[in-house]
């Protein structure tokens, strides 16, 4: 009887890992063939078009470096709706996090142009998180202390960020500002101290970020002398400096990858992602466990925006360096479906911010070769957020429903059933 | 600058621009009002609107005849509605995620159905279609009143429908059997449910409501001010929609006044532009959304939104 | 007399446990009828099947001598059935005309014409004594008079039967009077009213006859003519089986808590503790005895640091916690096993290991620099399990998939992982089975006699008797009697947990 018991147990426990895989993935694979059916009524055949989306995504270097630089800010984005997210913060505020990030990045990389570059590098980085984390401060506080909806306020937040780089990127950087400290004299404006356009564009742009401020690429990287000393004669090494696309990856993936690693540590294996997961699950419970709820909602919503801003960072460090207006569109928003469709889990969030990428990476070789407009690509992941998230609330749901039993059970403080007294 | 500023609001052209900038707000706006009061998160006005916005031009453009457009916009809206109710009350799932998904989906679907019937094997998917567009119609009479008449009362008809849509809002959340139901769904589903009131009943109408009137009102951006159909062309005009919901702590009246300061600002931000003023406008777009802030940290807001918004309704023990 | 409503033989079981067995109940016109039972007992459980809530296993309902199935609250008030329950089902913005025609059809449908409906609300109140404005909105209105409005909205449905579910918990002593006076008078116009309630001095003042239920079944249905609060005690409290546990004798050691003049207000900030004093040593478990509801959770709380304390103090090992946070009183010592663990004892989400490290992740060994240190976090969960016996197939199963029993191990497990010299127990073995119970106490008895204080609270009396070394009774938030549990006679204290005898503190001594 135990033994049955355990067996039980064991297969719901087994049954409850693999649902969270194999919602998205089943979720996935429904919106394909759902949208299959969009292709067939465009009159193409869906067969032809995924094999052009796919190829497009990861059939060539150069499509696999552009599905590499279209998911990594959603991978920012995602860890911070999904931390977020665990720990009771729902940041839907992420987009104006990542503007504020983009900001700071390229006032910090036009403002200090002559730092030796890993110094540059590394305080744009800073600043951008460090702005994401100013971003959220105020929502963070209001929904800390005062119990107000995170949801709105985050809202809210995104419009005057998008607002406030709108007014940033038409105003001249004009540099004298700070030569304030080298007794010039300054033309001590807030425009000319916050500004960032390039003042010899009529157009609305950032200037150009100073070579120091990029991200290493794979081509600085084979170009460096540690790489051609060693295997400078190698024939593989002339053939990969040969390929443009190749050379054009920057480190900005690898840091999105090593970010998720350290998030999910953080999660996982740390104090701070204990409390906030805890907080997340049940603030009631962890209160009694002696937990400081507010500050841990407050913690978490400041990690949440430090994510968000590493994204609009990673972005101009790493890709654009430039910001010229709607430079990102939507990466903000679109961390709340790549959030959830990776389950929540920081290595979910790879994986679906990955599937995300590869579909707008591969949408073009798609509509060139069979004329399906891109347009579908949307569908595709609409359909895979609405299945993702109909799937995952059944299957709690029928949790719910558990819970509720179980708990009408531990309200009666009765004799138990015969049959209960006899298993035990 | 200053003669410049007045010169701008002297002219009545500023007023006719801001009642056309408000209209499309207003409608998605307070449309969405009765469904925000019986507890559901409208974060899908986005997607209503667009979808309106290209069945205005499907409708207008295949049958030739603009109310025709008119209609499909709003079947198009109600549909959007309908698939949300279905997630969001049937299913019970996250409104906002939801409400993302269906946005995201919204944009693919209309250029998608866009192409499907006009610009389907031409190379050129550049080509802007003409189809026909609303009417200006002048209210007789109303529309001869020096200055009001030209600003409010020479316009396209679906402006009107917004001028009457603020008092019948506000005569059904707070005048009829309707409205109640409606308040106590949203205030207390729980207690609702046990006088006999399906939630889900009313929660699907206040929600195809608002879906009908977020269509029509992305209809008045394609068929109405344009005639022709851009990629994305709600621009997130429904999420500042909701963001005036917020403003309005939930209230008709207030709504709209939301809607008004938001189109207002809009009207007001071209002119400035265009002016090349040199004054930061963007702080003028802001200034909306700091306002509402605002208005939500004040004490007063804190429980101005419905007890269960935005959590769906399950019965204990079915 | 003619005879209402009769149940036969109403069986309902939740997984587990049988919540009713067999009940038979018969109501007749016009008589006030108490459903007198400690809490659990399977009163709300057996008006919820009335009411349409509950659907029952087996059974038969009779209305007005007609068989009738009752599937959901609709078909219950179209019957005439209506019910208060203990949280109320009205809309706070809303008035109290408006609540009170929710969901029936209005006068100049659609039209929300409330003149014709407010003057009726006004008569009927008029007639019964339910004075209400029918324009108010019930957020502004009393706890008292929001439940007025409930009559009504059962009145105005023309109900002929009123099941009310403990009515007086949220009233004020005033509020019981008026109610009581508006419920007679409804009597004598001819209706029916079901008194659900726990309090005896209730059912004497106010019922006509009284139906006691224990475990779910039906002890008797007697006049209150006939009988006496002791007699209904001893109906309702009975006689169970003492399970086998043994306590050796011990002296007991220093003080380990000092409560001194405590107060604090519940939830609806209205005195919950009134002025409490007590204190537990060393090797001692302080029992504490109440009825549902007179204080004790609020009680826990406050010692806990979740509740602010009005007045008083509390001090633990001689330092002075009072309104201290929940970390600082945990790290004086103390441990809580809250009254629900479902809900605030344990994330049923995390795992047996995350939530076994609970009271202890953020200290050496098992963190280091915040940094969790997966080897000792391992070793400690494995310890745990193997010395509290919990029965998992592994450490990193969630523990929503445990049994009740085992869950409640895991709190003790993690509860007793500092051995602490005060442990906070309240209802440490609400709904756990024979074995699981065992278990719990065992482990009650255990850790007092290495040396833990320990205070315990329970609604069950047989389990404060079995445990207690010394016995405080709590009725109406203040304490009644202190008493030693050897030679503790069953019914002195049952009288003081029905609030007719007082004893004071009988174990008091100067230290």
């Amino acid at each position: 009887m135990k033994s049955k018991n355990r067996l039980w147990i064991l297969w719901r426990e087994f049954l409850e890992r693999s649902f969270s895989i194999a919602i998205p993935v089943a979720a996935i694979m429904a919106a394909f063939l759902v949208s299959g059916f969009i292709i067939l009524a465009w009159g193409s055949s869906p067969m032809a078009a995924y094999t052009a989306l796919f190829s497009g995504a990861f059939g060539s270097i150069s499509g696999i470096a552009t599905t590499l630089q279209r998911l990594t800010p959603l991978v920012f984005t995602g860890l911070a709706v999904a931390y977020g997210y665990r720990g009771g913060f729902f940041n839907i505020g992420a987009e104006g996090q990542l503007y504020m990030g983009a900001i700071a990045a390229v006032w910090f990389a036009i403002t200090f142009p002559n730092l030796p570059s890993w110094l540059l590098i590394t305080l744009c980085i800073f600043a951008s998180g460090f702005m994401g984390l100013v971003w959220v401060l105020l929502p963070a506080y209001l929904k800390a202390k005062r119990g107000i909806n995170e949801v709105l306020t985050t809202l809210l937040m995104n419009y005057i960020a998008i607002q406030y780089f709108e007014w940033v990127i038409r105003v001249d950087h004009i540099q004298e500002g700070i030569l304030l400290f080298g007794g010039v004299e300054p033309i001590w404006t807030f425009q000319n101290w916050l500004g960032i356009k390039d003042a010899t564009q009529p157009h609305p742009k950032s200037a150009f970020l100073v070579d120091a401020a990029h991200l290493p690429t794979m081509k600085s990287l084979l170009e460096s002398n540690l790489f051609s000393s060693l295997f400078g004669g190698a024939e593989w090494y002339k053939e990969l400096l040969g390929i443009t696309a190749f050379g054009r990856i920057s480190l900005a993936p690898l840091l999105a990858l090593l970010t998720a690693l350290v998030i999910f540590f953080v999660m996982f294996k740390t104090v701070t992602g204990y409390r906030s997961r805890a907080v997340g699950i049940n603030p009631e419970a962890a209160r009694f466990m002696g937990i400081n709820v507010p500050r841990t909602l407050f913690v978490t919503a400041l990690i949440s925006g430090t994510l968000a801003g590493l994204a609009g960072g990673m972005e101009v460090l790493g890709t654009q360096h430039r910001v010229i207006p709607n430079f990102l569109v939507n990466a903000g928003f679109d961390g709340i479906p790549v959030a959830l469709i990776g389950q929540l889990h920081p290595l979910g969030v790879l994986l679906s911010a990955t599937f995300f990428g590869a579909l707008r990476a591969g949408a073009n070789k798609m509509q060139v070769i069979t004329s399906v407009p891109i347009a579908v690509v949307y569908i595709i992941q609409a359909l895979a957020i609405v299945f993702a998230i109909a799937g995952t609330t059944v299957d709690i749901g029928a949790n719910l429903k558990k819970k509720r039993l179980a708990r009408e059970v531990s309200e009666q403080k009765l004799e138990p059933a015969k049959e209960e007294v006899a298993n035990a | 600058m200053l003669s410049d500023l007045a010169s701008i609001f002297l002219n009545l052209d500023f007023y006719v621009a801001v009642v056309r900038m408000t209209t499309p707000l207003l409608l998605a706006a307070v449309g969405s009002v009765l469904a925000e009061r019986s507890g559901v998160v409208t974060f899908s006005m986005e997607a209503m609107m667009l979808m309106g916005a290209v069945g205005g031009i499907i409708g207008s453009g295949v049958f030739g005849n603009v109310w025709m457009g008119v209609l499909l916009a709003i079947v198009f809206g109600m549909l959007v509605g309908f698939a949300y109710s279905l997630m969001a009350v049937s299913v019970g799932a996250h409104q906002i995620v939801t409400s993302v998904g269906l946005n995201l989906g919204a944009v693919g679907l209309s250029a998608v159905l866009y192409a499907l019937v006009f610009t389907r094997g031409s190379e050129v998917i550049q080509t802007v279609i003409k189809v026909p567009k609303l009417p200006l119609v002048k209210i007789p009479l109303l529309g001869d009143i020096p200055i009001l008449g030209p600003v409010l009362f020479n316009h396209l008809p679906v402006v009107y429908v917004g001028y009457v849509l603020v008092p019948v809002v506000w005569f059904i959340l707070y005048r009829t059997s309707w409205g109640l139901k409606i308040r106590a769904v949203g205030e207390h589903p729980h207690a609702a449910d046990t006088v006999g009131i399906s939630v889900s009943k009313v929660r699907y109408a206040t929600i195809i409501f608002a879906g009908a009137f977020s269509g029509l009102a992305g209809s008045f951006l394609s068929i109405g001010l344009l005639g022709s159909y851009m990629e994305n062309m709600t621009a997130g005009r429904g999420f500042i929609a909701y963001t005036a919901i917020v403003f309005g702590k939930w209230q008709p009246v207030g709504v709209f006044l939301g809607t008004l300061l938001f189109g207002a600002a809009d009207a007001l931000q071209l002119r400035i532009q265009a002016l090349n003023l040199g004054i930061p406008y963007q702080f003028l777009v802001m200034l909306p959304y700091v306002v509402t802030m605002i208005a939500l940290i004040s004490v007063v807001g804190r429980a101005s939104w419905p007890a269960s918004y935005g959590s769906p309704f399950k019965r204990e023990e079915g | 007399m003619t005879e209402l409503l009769r149940l036969e033989k109403i069986r309902k079981t939740f997984p587990g446990v049988l919540a009713n067995d067999d009940v038979d109940l018969s109501i007749e016109q016009g008589e006030i009828h108490a459903l007198l039972g400690e809490n659990g007992a399977g009163k709300t459980t057996l008006m919820n099947c009335v009411y349409g809530l509950y659907r029952p296993d087996s059974g038969k309902i009779f209305w007005k001598g007609k068989e009738v199935s009752v599937h959901q609250a609709r078909d219950a008030i179209a019957l005439g059935i209506g019910m208060v329950h203990q949280h109320f089902m009205l809309v706070p913005p809303l008035t109290v005309a408006e609540n009170v025609v929710l969901g029936l059809p209005l006068p100049r449908e659609p039209l929300l014409d409330l003149s014709a409906v407010e003057k009726e609300v006004q008569q009927t109140g008029e007639r019964y004594g339910l004075l209400v404005n029918p324009k108010a909105q019930i957020w502004q209105l009393p706890v008292g008079v929001q439940q007025r409005v409930e009559i009504l909205k059962a009145l105005y449905r023309k109900a002929e039967l009123l099941i009310l579910d403990e009515p007086t918990a949220v009233l004020t002593p005033g509020e019981v009077e008026e109610l009581f006076k508006v419920l007679r008078s409804l009597a004598n116009q001819g209706i029916s009213i079901i008194f659900i309630t726990h309090k005896l001095e209730e059912v004497m003042a106010l019922c006509d006859r009284v139906t006691v239920l224990r475990n779910g079944r039906k002890v008797a249905t007697v006049n209150t003519s006939d009988t006496n609060t002791r007699e209904l005690a001893k109906m309702m409290v009975g006689r169970e089986v003492f399970l086998d546990i043994k306590k050796p004798d011990l002296m007991p050691g220093e003080v380990v808590l000092r409560v001194k003049n405590l107060s604090a207000l519940d939830n609806r900030e209205l005195p919950a503790v009134k002025s409490v004093s007590f204190y537990i040593r060393r090797n001692e478990i302080l029992g504490i005895a109440g009825v549902d509801g007179n204080g004790q959770t609020e009680l826990a709380e406050v010692l806990f640091g979740m509740r602010k304390a009005t007045n008083g103090t509390v001090e633990v090992l001689g330092y002075d916690v009072t309104n201290c946070s929940p970390l600082e009183i945990i790290n004086r010592g103390v441990a809580y096993i809250p009254p629900d663990r479902q809900h605030t004892g344990l994330l049923l989400d995390f795992t047996i290991t995350e939530n076994l490290i609970g009271k202890s992740y953020y200290k050496l060994p098992l963190s280091k620099n915040g940094i969790f240190q997966s080897r000792p976090i391992a070793e400690f969960a494995a310890s745990s399990i193997k010395k509290f016996d919990i029965r998992t197939p592994g450490p990193d199963l969630k523990v929503k998939l445990l049994s009740g029993g085992n869950q409640q191990k895991v709190v003790l497990a993690r509860e007793m992982s500092g051995n602490p010299a005060l442990v906070i127990a309240a209802q440490p073995t609400r709904g756990l089975d024979v074995g699981a119970t065992e278990y719990v106490r065992n482990q009650m008895v255990e850790a007092r006699n290495t040396g833990a204080a320990i205070l315990l609270i329970s609604t069950e009396l047989e389990e404060i008797l079995t445990l207690s070394d010394r016995i405080a009774v709590m009725y109406e938030g203040e304490i009644v009697g202190i008493v030693p549990a050897k030679g503790a006679d069953i019914h002195e204290i049952s009288e003081m947990m029905a609030g007719v005898l007082r004893v004071g503190d009988l174990t008091a001594m100067d230290i």
